[in-house]
């Protein structure tokens, strides 16, 4: 509604009718007004203001001299990164890591919420609830202990492994275990907390569709298909625009909790690279030029994805 | 919307902060004034009368971090205050985070007075000259007379604390030259070696012989397990190979996993590791892993420092298990006789521990006098004994830990550290009166650094402590970054297997692309400069 008024081209009536709605609209909710400042700050304050700092990626940045004393060098450092040694495996692992924690990761919050959904007893339903959330809420340093514990050369996951015929090895020195590990690990992390979105959006479907349904002759599967699916499908389809748009994200704090020089063939990833690039290297702008390059990526591919979606689904961001 | 009276309110705040802090410049000031007429007679006045506190950032020693989480809590910290009559703020780092910390406190622009960290690795005459730490050329002529005398008197000490331009820029931590210079190498449990009727081995074949017996007879699960970085320190210097820079035969700077040798050295690793003989781990292994698995009886062999590792375990052990004994062994040679060659070498200067003056710190003459304490005589017996009575008693002239101290079911170097700072590093130079009483016991502990430090040549080929000039710090830090991974990738690669011995060739050919030839280039002249001093 408030798009529409402002798409359209503005005459000097409308503009002052449109002042006098807002006073009105102030006057009846300011309350909710004064509420949304400490919002609008914060994002100003931490979203925008630090935008600045992407003039870093063209200069030769160095802290004693500052953003404005600091030489201008262009696009020296997106040369230097786009011809680095490195560049292709970066990217293609940061691909691949995020590419497969989509593909296995996004379904998983959505199956839990439509099992528990099928789920009768409460007591159960809410202690299930419960034992998924708590990964959650334990420090990623944690986590990152316990798979290291889990997956070494006599940890449990390595024994039960082994059962299966595994040869026995460290899993972590292997660097084809490393995204599984990652991608599995992440699932077990997030998938109780993620399923808290749909199982909202669950409450919302009309139950006079699921009592047609069953009087159309409808199982408890068909049901799902027809009835449940359908009714989370927009929440789904905004959930993996969002989840698209960080397609290049990969984030570094496990990675780098969890890698070491032989994971690095496959466990190196962008945000990892700019880690060390910047935190350990003191290279302020190489980093910058690198994290610049990730978002502008990343951003691409939210567009790509929310058009596609409007034109398929009719349902989009924006 | 503020109304009349808050707006009056706000701006009495504003006046009343402005007239707040010009007072406090205006103290300052006078404190530099009176500063400068004492003009410090012998040795400088102690207490130095001012009321600025300094803010001092570094590192909170490892042993010292399990008791109080800051500095500022010791005794230690509470007597330094009385004595130089200086108020000290300390900070510090979080545990296993000061590189990523020192960078975000460089970045932020916003620095400390005093910090102490590896300013020669981070480029000492670039930070001088980007006005991150001050030249200390000036403040130390006028203000230090314990430390100028130090300086001037000893002129290997003087070599080793300026930049090749002439710069001093730190309070360094100093040691005497009289302890040993060696304080890690290879630790093996005695006890075990007497069951198998063995002797300490010596040569890389002996080492091996015994770590099969450990494997095969005692059915040890990992016979050699070992933090990674010591492993090429211990292993290498058998093949002619160094690890990391180090001075080769020529007098050049070598890159160990690019020089001769390396190669025999990782096909000696490879070997090992398919066997069995070194733990399957070693990419991930960190030294809570290490001390788990020796303390629980699963490893036979391992790599690492006499006190905080011989005296430790024994320690943890001493109850428990009584048998339980650790011996430190010489670095095996090639040959049975030959000398140990080591890389690390202690300097008597420490870099990574000394204290610059930031840029921008307000009271530039306290903080020099504040750190020119530890140079002069009383300091100098002060953060390295303590205080006398306390820790430590003049026993026929020579100081002597106090009973309280030796028999401290803490350690000898984890109680000390409440008191004075001689058992780690700080702005004064180091006494080995002090090591030797530290590193008494356990007895074993002791003989282990006899052992490292008989027969050792760890002289010729350990790199000083040289500078670089800025651009070449700028194309070093590049340079590395691009072979640093690579190399360091490979290596452990050859080691596991992942990456077969035969593809050697090719990776030096790859680190030849990456140009380590420059970099080489670059720390020779570097080298060379430092000689020349």
């Amino acid at each position: 509604m408030a798009k529409k008024e402002i798409s359209q081209v503005t005459s000097p009536v409308q503009k002052g009718r449109r002042c006098v709605a807002f006073a009105k609209a102030w006057k009846k909710h300011w309350i909710l007004y004064m509420m949304f400042i400490p919002v609008a700050v914060y994002y100003l304050l931490f979203y925008y203001k630090p935008m600045y700092g992407i003039l870093m990626a063209f200069q030769d940045y160095q802290p004693m001299k500052g953003m404005l004393g600091s030489d201008w060098v262009g696009f020296m450092h997106f040369k230097d990164f786009f011809q680095n040694y490195y560049f292709w495996r970066i990217v293609k692992n940061t691909v691949i890591i995020s590419g497969a924690s989509i593909i296995f990761g996004f379904p998983a919050p959505i199956i839990l919420a439509l099992l528990l959904n099928e789920v009768g007893s409460t007591k159960f339903k809410r202690s299930v609830q419960t034992i998924s959330y708590m990964p959650h809420f334990i420090s990623m340093v944690v986590i990152c202990g316990m798979i290291r514990v889990f997956v070494a050369d006599n940890g449990i996951i390595t024994d039960l492994l082994v059962l299966f015929g595994m040869e026995r090895q460290p899993l972590l020195s292997n660097p084809d275990a490393f995204v599984p590990i990652l991608v599995i690990s992440e699932i077990w992390q997030g998938m109780g907390w993620g399923s808290i979105i749909y199982l909202a959006a669950l409450t919302g479907i009309d139950q006079t569709l699921y009592e047609a349904a069953v009087i159309d002759g409808a199982n408890r599967w068909k049901q799902t298909l027809h009835v449940t699916i359908p009714g989370i499908a927009p929440t789904i389809i905004i959930m993996l625009i969002l989840r698209l748009g960080s397609i290049l994200s990969v984030g570094y704090e496990k990675i780098i909790l969890l890698y070491n020089p032989l994971t690095y063939e496959t466990g190196d990833v962008i945000s990892s690279f700019v880690y060390r690039k910047g935190l350990q290297e003191m290279n302020w702008s190489y980093s910058t030029a690198v994290g610049l390059f990730n978002s502008v990526v990343n951003f691409v591919f939210l567009m790509i994805t929310n058009s596609i979606s409007r034109r398929v689904s009719e349902t989009s961001l924006w | 919307m503020l109304n009349e009276k808050a707006r009056r309110y706000l701006a009495g705040l504003l006046i009343g902060t402005m007239a707040f802090s010009m007072a406090a410049c205006n103290k300052k000031e006078g404190s530099t004034e009176t500063g400068n007429e004492v003009k410090l007679a012998a040795g400088g006045v102690y207490p130095i009368e001012c009321e600025d506190t300094l803010t001092w950032w570094g590192e909170l020693n490892l042993n010292l971090s399990t008791e109080v989480s800051n500095l500022g809590e010791t005794n230690m910290a509470k007597e330094l205050e009385k004595r130089t009559g200086v108020k000290v703020e300390y900070l510090h780092p979080a545990q296993g985070q000061q590189a990523e910390q020192f960078n975000l406190l460089i970045a932020s622009n916003d620095l400390p007075d005093l910090i102490s960290y590896n300013w020669q690795g981070f480029g000492a005459q670039m930070a001088v000259d980007s006005g991150y730490i001050t030249n200390l050329n000036e403040p130390i002529q006028k203000w230090a007379p314990n430390l100028s005398k130090v300086l001037s008197e000893n002129a290997h000490y003087d070599k080793m604390v300026k930049t090749d331009e002439g710069t001093y820029y730190v309070f360094p931590t100093l040691t005497d030259g009289g302890a040993a210079s060696i304080y890690s190498g290879p630790i093996v449990r005695k006890d075990w070696l007497d069951k198998l009727g063995m002797e300490v081995p010596t040569t890389i074949d002996e080492f091996e012989t015994m770590l099969r017996r450990f494997k095969n007879e005692l059915g040890v699960d990992f016979p050699l397990s070992t933090v990674y970085g010591m492993l090429a320190q211990t292993f290498a210097p058998a093949y002619g190979a160094g690890h990391g820079w180090f001075v080769g035969n020529d007098g050049k700077v070598h890159f160990g996993p690019v020089s001769p040798g390396y190669k025999e050295y990782l096909t000696k690793m490879n070997s090992w590791y398919k066997e069995g003989l070194l733990d399957n781990n070693v990419a991930n292994t960190d030294l809570k892993t290490v001390e788990t698995n020796l303390l629980n009886d699963r490893v036979g062999a391992t790599l690492f420092n006499a006190g905080a590792g011989i005296g430790k375990w024994m320690n943890a052990k001493a109850t428990k298990d009584p048998t339980f004994e650790l011996v430190g062994t010489p670095v095996p040679t090639m040959n049975k006789g030959e000398v140990q060659v080591r890389f690390n070498r202690e300097w008597e200067y420490i870099p990574s521990v000394s204290t610059a003056i930031s840029a921008t710190c307000k009271n530039l003459e306290l903080a020099t006098r504040f750190l020119d304490y530890g140079y002069g005589e009383e300091g100098r017996m002060f953060y390295v004994f303590g205080t006398e009575g306390v820790s430590y008693n003049m026993v026929d002239g020579e100081p002597m830990l106090t009973d309280m101290i030796i028999n401290s079911e803490k350690g000898i170097s984890q109680a000390l550290t409440h008191y004075c700072r001689g058992s780690y590093s700080g702005p004064f130079v180091g006494d080995s009166r002090l090591t030797m009483q530290m590193q008494s016991k356990p007895v074993q502990a002791f003989e282990a650094i006899q052992t490292w430090n008989n027969n050792v040549d760890v002289v010729t080929h350990s790199l000083p402590p040289i500078s670089f000039t800025e651009e070449e710090q700028k194309e070093l830090a590049k340079l590395t970054s691009e072979f640093g991974t690579y190399s360091a990738e490979m290596i452990l690669k050859f080691i596991v297997g992942i990456e077969p011995l035969e593809k050697y060739d090719e990776y030096l050919a790859q680190m030849e692309k990456f140009n380590i030839a420059r970099a080489l280039e670059i720390y020779d002249q570097a080298l060379s400069r430092y000689t020349e001093r």
